[in-house]
């Protein structure tokens, strides 16, 4: 057998069948002539396991177990035949399938087993297994379920799983819940990744809301970028916390988590702060202001929160990432109409040809107007009030805007703490969550105010100031206050048709 | 004023305060539970899968650091050390991506890439190519130990051994270690040493750390003992082998032959079975159908040579060639015509031993002795030890009605290794048998 | 209303305005407190430490670093630490990492500059294995001592030394080698074990082979450089958590010193060789001579002095020969690195030829090669009794002995005016990646250290400290490094299948369990300042209103 010990460098020679050769024509299994690939997808529910199994059969094994197949020996496989070759190995793949769920071993039935063929490469065929397991298992409880695939293992392939909880949570899991390859069906290139090579799964699970709101919650927070996954730990932890034994100790502490991830997620882009920072420029607004939008957004989130998962609770038919593009869109319809209010209040001023001279005299003034007391005896008093209630409205309107798409965290703890019993404590939880969100959106306004302020009175200031840039840009910042009020209703306008539009897309 | 201004600040520093505590408190509480401390048991050592480590980091670094074309050709080079000890020919287009890149980053004095360049066209088997492309890199780089490794490669399996030894040699100079050793000891093997060929593929094996490595040496080592016919020697290797690596194809193809040479022969089958389950390249397929065919399994044996030949066939359909593979193919299958062809445009493309000898006997089976016996005697020429060229020039000799040195041969084949093959070596018993009875 | 008037003029001070600026800076704080918890924590958990430039598959031989210092605590004797096989992980497997046994393992002097050797110590190693041929149990119990039953696989040494090019002499044989640590339970003292390899040798030689923690400290995204990458990435030591293969030795001044006589020729280069017996093919195998198969002098200078296409050439050959290449000298003269460094930062590389770098790299400081740096340092054409016609420069590290050992060692070495650092010999806390950066700038030529890299790769220090005493190395870790972060691999005790299969990636966590709980709280403490400052204000308002201030310039305020 000299002749055929290569050297180190050579291959056994067929192996080179892949060996790529760009020209390779397409094929359903770009993995490699011999491979077999698996990919095997469980879900999770209270009383039992479902295991979707897939195997993709390259040409050669498929050739090779062609006679396996072909029970008669007639050269064709016929639907019977396929059939009972399916459930036969169906039945091998179950036996392979190693599960326990809190230590008890899982026994897999074969609830439905197809086999098929489809043309690959070289004039050969390609098969494809397709197992539907399940099991049952007692997962009422919080549990860990760990599965092991050993089905055909020391063969040359891709192997994938994934894990998905129905009724459940998955508080930790090894897997993902999205195959990468959609089912074996298109494997995706990277030529700094070696195939997927997954062959066991561990998974937490406890009991509790729907996947619907954790899909969306996970589509929601979770990103590619680091910020986004902390916040997504951060946010577990927090769940775990909420889910988890109530002494009154980690109830404090879960309602003080509860705040600061309120004035977390306040702080993260979203949630109507590059409105009100509009609107406040625009309105040459004030403290007041400020705390007013802050509030309007925490008892809309709040109440939002609330309704929606009572709404979920009540029947989980509805699908959470759509209410959450539906409530986008509104919201962006929201800001829209406020933005529209404004132009139209400002155009009916303009008309009355007092806007100027109200410009002017408030931007003396460093200090509240909503004292009605303050300004017994204007002039302009009644128009004062009315542009007062007109900017009340608009700013409530900026307000129930931002506060209109709830927080998934937020949904997802409410929805935990209802599961579990605990819907007071979820309610506090929301609660708390909001007045977090308050606290940043009050801050996020009175800095902007504050800096508005500084800028305007260093502008009026002859030569005082910080210095000529921010002198200049100060006047330039006062100039168009007077100016282009419109400008800014204009921006208001936009960005509220930005949101509507970027939520339009995920639901169309 | 002062008691009013320090009032609300004394408030807000308790309120941060208890704050504070209760998140510090919370902290605290809500830790994980402490990993539990391993209790001494013994620690077992596996070898590490070094090139798994090295693929990982590689892949990461470049993730990061895309300019690296220095770990661009790394990186190629490990993917192609994959396809090698995996079988697994997806690695291919990847090696040569990689390849590729490093070379778009750095297209001038490249050594690194044009050496992985030259390995990825060993591997196809275009040695023509891959020899020009070593001969580059090492007037870019004299002193490049892999582009020698290379070089060594396609020279030998080109059949230029003056050339290829030369070029082992200046490996071994270079960079004595595991990849000098085994070239030098396949060299010697080539030429007929047989124990020096084991004393350095032993040295190899003293150097390996990563457990693929100690399987391809073990494997070698089992393989020269296996040729010689010493079964136990050749079992012993194999299985240390096995302990270091228990998934390796080649190592269990080796236990196969052995349980086949010590008469084990359904053993030897359902390993058989098995392992061209795992990796079904045409090699190992032949020799399954070869022991089939022995155990009298004649259509089970048609059905693994049909295998092979779709998977040869594939392999050329993606433009592969391989003259070697499908000779014995087509004798296999008793296409005699088919194996001259294929055996002549191998020859053509290089003027290996093994080629000379597969040309020798498609020759001989298309009836065409006189032709073949000089392709027969070039093979043996080189001095190897190997029980199928002497079977080979044996038989032809016989054909030709010399009696005296068809014995001969048949006799050192069998002296070599009385088992060299599931059906010829019972044949060339067969042969001595009618040769000493008449 | 008359608020206006008055206001005309910003009130710039009484309470009002210090209300106002407290509310400012309360909310800013809040807001400022909500943004730290949003930016997230500010210490890296998912950066991987597995970024190494890939090892050859021979790691054994592979010299990775070479120190040479005066002794602090023995003011007579100078210490050679030489290390091999870097990246050596803890519990990566498990795995051990013996010294090949087919290998010398040599550290050469030169005390009279012509780049060849003086004195040669040279250490072989030896199994002793009691595994057996097909278990790969590495210990059955727990190991107390270099000679415990339990250990069924260990190694030991042969030192020889040669001086003068007079034949070996053996010093030593069969000296325990430290075994690889392979984890708390199985070596509950390694401390104990580490003292047993410590030897001292007849006539106060002090020697020590084995494991130890990696005592070098940089952050090897540094080289990034060279491929494109700038020196943004920075601050985190690449080999935190790593061992190596250690082989350490103390010997007196007057061993080493050119005629025996340090006081008048301190001077030595020293530089670390592996090598590997040749085999003749030709006559069928016999051995020929041995190859130097790696080799070590100064750090860094095979990374970011010689070019990849010399880096072999370079490993391969000895000293004397490096001056007879020119494309080795002329990276030395024309270097790559200020010219990277100039197109990222814009700092002005140093005028070529760099002969000040030539001092530094291939003659050792000193006046007498006519080289731009006025200082005598660590130059053999200083010792008495050169000749300087012979002298060659080569690539090696320079120790003067005579440099008084320092009480505070600066970082910086020389370039900070410790005279006892790198580049004069090297020490284990010399920051070699940063001098050699400053070096590279023209530092040494100019004695002032260039602002723009003076953090450098920002480590400065390593992540264990080293002993007082010989061989200074801390112990070897017996963690793994990347134990956060795998999905749980087999366990030490388990018998690992060896099937191919991995844990698979986890896709969310990004931390810890075990260690989540420092961003929570550190970001719930910034929260809680947040938190604690807006009841300040609500609390100030309040206060205000209630008592109004009695400022004329005060218009009502609530």
């Amino acid at each position: 057998m000299t002749r055929l010990v290569v050297g180190l460098a050579a291959v056994p020679a067929a192996v080179l069948a892949v060996v790529l050769v760009p020209a390779a024509p397409a094929s359903a299994h770009p993995l490699g002539n011999f491979s077999v690939n698996e990919y095997l997808g469980l879900t999770l529910s209270a009383d039992r396991v479902e295991a979707s199994a897939v195997v993709d059969i390259a040409e050669i094994p498929t050739l090779q177990d062609r006679s396996d197949v072909d029970g008669d020996g007639d050269g064709s496989a016929s639907d019977t035949e396929r059939y009972s070759y399916a459930a036969t190995t169906c039945a091998d793949l179950a036996a392979g399938v190693d599960g326990r769920a809190g230590g008890q071993r899982l026994v897999w039935t074969v609830e439905r087993a197809e086999f098929a063929y489809s043309p690959g490469t070289g004039g050969l065929e390609v098969s494809r297994l397709g197992c539907w397991l399940t099991a049952p298992a007692a997962l009422d409880a919080p549990t860990e379920v760990r599965v092991d695939n050993r089905y055909l293992a020391d063969r040359v392939g891709w192997r994938e799983m994934t894990a998905t909880g129905v009724g459940l949570r998955l508080v930790d899991s090894t897997v993902p819940s999205h195959s990468v390859s959609e089912g074996l069906r298109r494997y995706p290139e990277d030529l700094l990744a070696s195939a997927l090579n997954v062959r066991s799964a561990t998974i937490r699970v406890e009991p509790g809301a729907g996947t619907g709101v954790e899909d969306s919650a996970a589509v929601l927070s979770g990103g590619g970028d680091p910020l986004s996954r902390w916040m997504a730990a951060v946010d577990r932890r927090f769940q775990g916390l909420a889910g988890g034994t109530l002494t009154p100790l980690v109830g404090l502490l879960a309602v003080l988590l509860a705040i600061l991830l309120g004035a977390g997620h306040a702080a993260l882009p979203g949630h109507g702060k590059t409105i009100l920072a509009a609107y406040l420029a625009g309105r040459r607004g004030r403290p007041r202001d400020a705390l007013t939008v802050a509030g309007t957004v925490t008892l809309t989130h709040t109440g939002g929160v609330l309704a929606l998962g009572l709404l979920l609770t009540a029947g989980t038919a509805v699908a959470g990432e759509e209410i959450l593009g539906w409530l986008g869109l509104a919201s962006g319809a929201l800001v829209v109409a406020v933005g529209v209010t404004m132009l139209a209040g400002l155009l009916r001023r303009r008309g009355r040809g007092q806007h100027d001279h109200l410009a002017g005299h408030h931007h003396t003034h460093s200090h509240d107007h909503d004292h009605d007391r303050d300004h017994l005896g204007h002039d302009s008093n009644t128009h004062e009030q009315g542009r007062r209630r007109s900017g009340r409205l608009g700013l409530a309107g900026i307000g129930l805007a931002g506060g209109l798409v709830p927080s998934p965290s937020a949904l997802v703890v409410l929805l935990a703490a209802i599961g579990l019993g605990r819907t007071g404590f979820g309610v506090l939880l929301v609660i708390a969550y909001g007045a977090g969100m308050a606290a940043t959106l009050t801050g996020a306004g009175l800095i902007l105010l504050e800096l508005q302020r500084r800028m305007t009175g260093a502008a009026l200031a002859t030569g005082a100031g910080p210095g000529g840039l921010i002198t200049g840009l100060a006047r330039l910042t006062a100039r168009l206050h007077t100016a282009t009020p419109v400008a800014t209703a204009g921006l208001v306008l936009l960005v509220g048709a930005g949101l509507a539009a970027r939520a339009a897309t995920g639901v169309f | 004023m002062r008691r009013s201004i320090g009032t609300p600040l004394r408030v807000g520093a308790v309120a941060a305060a208890t704050a504070l505590a209760l998140v510090l408190l919370g902290g605290v509480l809500g830790r994980a539970p402490e990993e539990p401390q391993v209790a001494a048991e013994p620690v077992a050592v596996t070898p590490v899968d070094r090139l798994e480590q090295t693929i990982q980091r590689s892949q990461e670094r470049l993730r990061r650091v895309p300019g690296d074309w220095h770990t661009w050709a790394s990186l190629g080079m490990a993917y192609l050390e994959r396809a090698r000890i995996t079988a697994d020919p997806t690695y291919y287009p990847k090696a040569e991506a990689a390849v590729r890149r490093s070379l778009a980053v750095k297209p001038d004095g490249n050594t690194d890439a044009l050496v992985a360049q030259g390995a990825l066209a060993n591997a196809r088997h275009d040695f023509a190519a891959a020899r020009r492309v070593a001969l580059a890199a090492v007037k870019t780089n004299g002193y490049h130990a892999d582009a020698y490794a290379v070089l060594a490669d396609a020279e030998t399996q080109l059949g230029h051994s003056a050339d290829a030894t030369a070029a082992v040699q200046r490996l071994l100079d270079l960079r004595p270690g595991l990849s000098a050793y085994a070239r030098a000891s396949y060299d010697l093997e080539q030429r007929g040493l047989t124990d020096q060929a084991s004393d350095l593929m032993r040295r190899a094996l003293a150097t390996a750390v990563d457990r693929h490595d100690m399987a391809f040496c073990r494997n070698q080592l089992g393989d020269l003992a296996l040729n010689a016919g010493d079964l136990a020697a050749a079992d012993a290797e194999y299985a240390a082998g096995l302990a270091a690596e228990p998934s390796s194809v080649a190592l269990q193809r080796g236990r196969a032959r052995v349980a086949a040479m010590s008469g084990r022969t359904d053993e030897a089958l359902s390993a058989y079975a098995s392992l061209t389950r795992r990796a079904p390249t045409p090699s190992y397929l032949i020799e399954y159908a070869e022991l089939l065919r022995s155990a009298g399994r004649e259509a089970d044996a048609m059905a693994q040579l049909r295998l092979a030949t779709a998977a040869h066939k594939l392999f050329t359909g993606n433009g592969g060639v391989d003259g070697l593979t499908g000779a014995a193919l087509a004798a296999a299958t008793g296409q005699p015509a088919t194996a001259l062809r294929e055996a002549r445009a191998e020859w053509a493309r290089r003027k290996h031993a093994d080629v000379a000898d597969m040309l020798a006997w498609a020759l001989h089976l298309s009836n065409r002795d006189i032709d073949s016996l000089a392709y027969a005697r070039r093979a043996s020429a080189t001095g190897a030890r190997s029980a199928i060229y002497a079977y080979h020039l044996g038989m032809i000799e016989l054909s030709l009605g010399d009696r005296a040195a068809a014995k001969q041969h048949l006799t050192m084949a069998l002296e070599i290794n009385p088992h060299f093959s599931p059906l010829d070596a019972p044949a060339a018993r067969q042969a001595l048998a009618n040769l000493g009875s008449s | 209303m008359r608020a206006t008037a008055l206001s005309m003029t910003s009130p710039r001070g009484g309470a009002l305005s210090r209300r106002r600026r407290a509310g400012l800076i309360l909310a800013a704080g809040c807001v400022a407190a909500a943004s730290l918890y949003g930016l997230g924590p500010g210490g890296a958990t998912a950066s991987s430490h597995r970024e190494a430039p890939l090892v050859a598959a021979d790691p054994a031989i592979d010299n990775t670093d070479l120190y040479a210092f005066v002794s602090p605590e023995r003011r007579d004797y100078v210490t050679f630490i030489a290390n091999w096989q870097p990246f050596s992980e803890p519990n990566g497997g498990p795995n051990f990492y013996p010294f090949a046994t087919d290998a010398r393992y040599n550290i050469n002097v030169d005390s009279n500059g012509d780049a060849k050797p003086d004195a040669v110590f040279r250490w072989t190693f030896k199994n002793i294995d009691n595994r057996g041929n097909s278990t790969f149990l590495y210990n059955n119990g727990p190991v107390t001592s270099v000679k415990d039953e339990n250990l069924l696989f260990r190694q030991v040494y042969t030192l020889e030394t040669s001086f003068n090019g007079k034949p070996f002499v053996t010093r030593i044989t069969d000296a325990p080698v430290a075994p690889s640590r392979v984890g708390p339970a199985s070596m509950p003292d390694y401390q104990k074990l580490r003292d047993e390899a410590v030897i001292t040798f007849p006539g106060g030689w002090k020697g020590y082979a084995g494991q130890a923690d990696d005592p070098f400290f940089l952050d090897l995204r540094v080289f990034d450089l060279l491929y494109g990458g700038d020196l943004s990435e920075v601050g985190q030591d690449t080999l935190a958590g790593y061992n190596v293969n250690t082989i350490a030795l103390q010997v007196p001044f007057t061993d080493v010193a050119l005629n025996e006589d340090p006081k008048r020729n301190p001077v030595i280069g020293v530089w670390s060789t592996t090598e590997r017996r040749q085999v003749r093919m030709a006559d069928g195998s016999s051995s020929g001579g041995w190859a130097q198969v790696s080799r070590l002098g100064q750090p860094l200078v095979n990374e970011v002095v010689i070019p990849s296409g010399l880096k072999d050439a370079f490993n391969s050959l000895s000293p004397d020969k490096d001056a007879t290449i020119p494309a080795v000298v002329k990276r030395v003269t024309d270097p790559e690195v200020p010219k990277l460094i100039e197109a990222i930062y814009t700092l002005k590389a140093p005028a070529t030829p760099r002969n000040d770098l030539v001092e530094v790299f291939l003659t050792g400081i000193t006046t007498k090669a006519n080289g731009p740096i006025k200082a005598d340092l660590n130059s053999q054409l200083n010792n008495a009794d050169v000749n300087p016609k012979k002298f060659q420069p080569s690539e090696m590290l320079r120790l003067n002995l005579s440099v008084p050992v320092t009480d505070s060692p600066d970082r910086l070495g020389v370039l900070a005016k410790d005279l006892q650092g790198f580049p004069n010999g090297r020490r284990l806390t010399d920051d070699v990646v940063d001098i050699g950066l400053q070096a590279l700038e023209g530092a040494a030529q100019t004695g002032k250290l260039v602002d723009a890299i003076a953090t450098g790769d920002k480590v400065d220090a390593n992540d264990n400290a080293f002993t007082g005493e010989f061989p200074y190395l801390a112990l070897p870790n017996g963690v793994g490094v990347n134990t956060l972060a795998k999905g749980g691999g087999a366990g030490a005790g388990a018998p690992a299948p060896s099937a191919p299969a991995e844990p698979s990636t986890k896709p969310t966590a990004m931390i810890g369990t075990s260690s989540d709980w420092v961003p929570v709280m550190s970001i719930g403490a910034a929260g809680a300042a947040g938190v604690g400052a807006i009841f300040f204000a609500i609390w100030w308002r309040r206060r205000s209103r209630v008592a109004p201030t009695t400022h004329p310039d005060s218009t009502v305020e609530m």
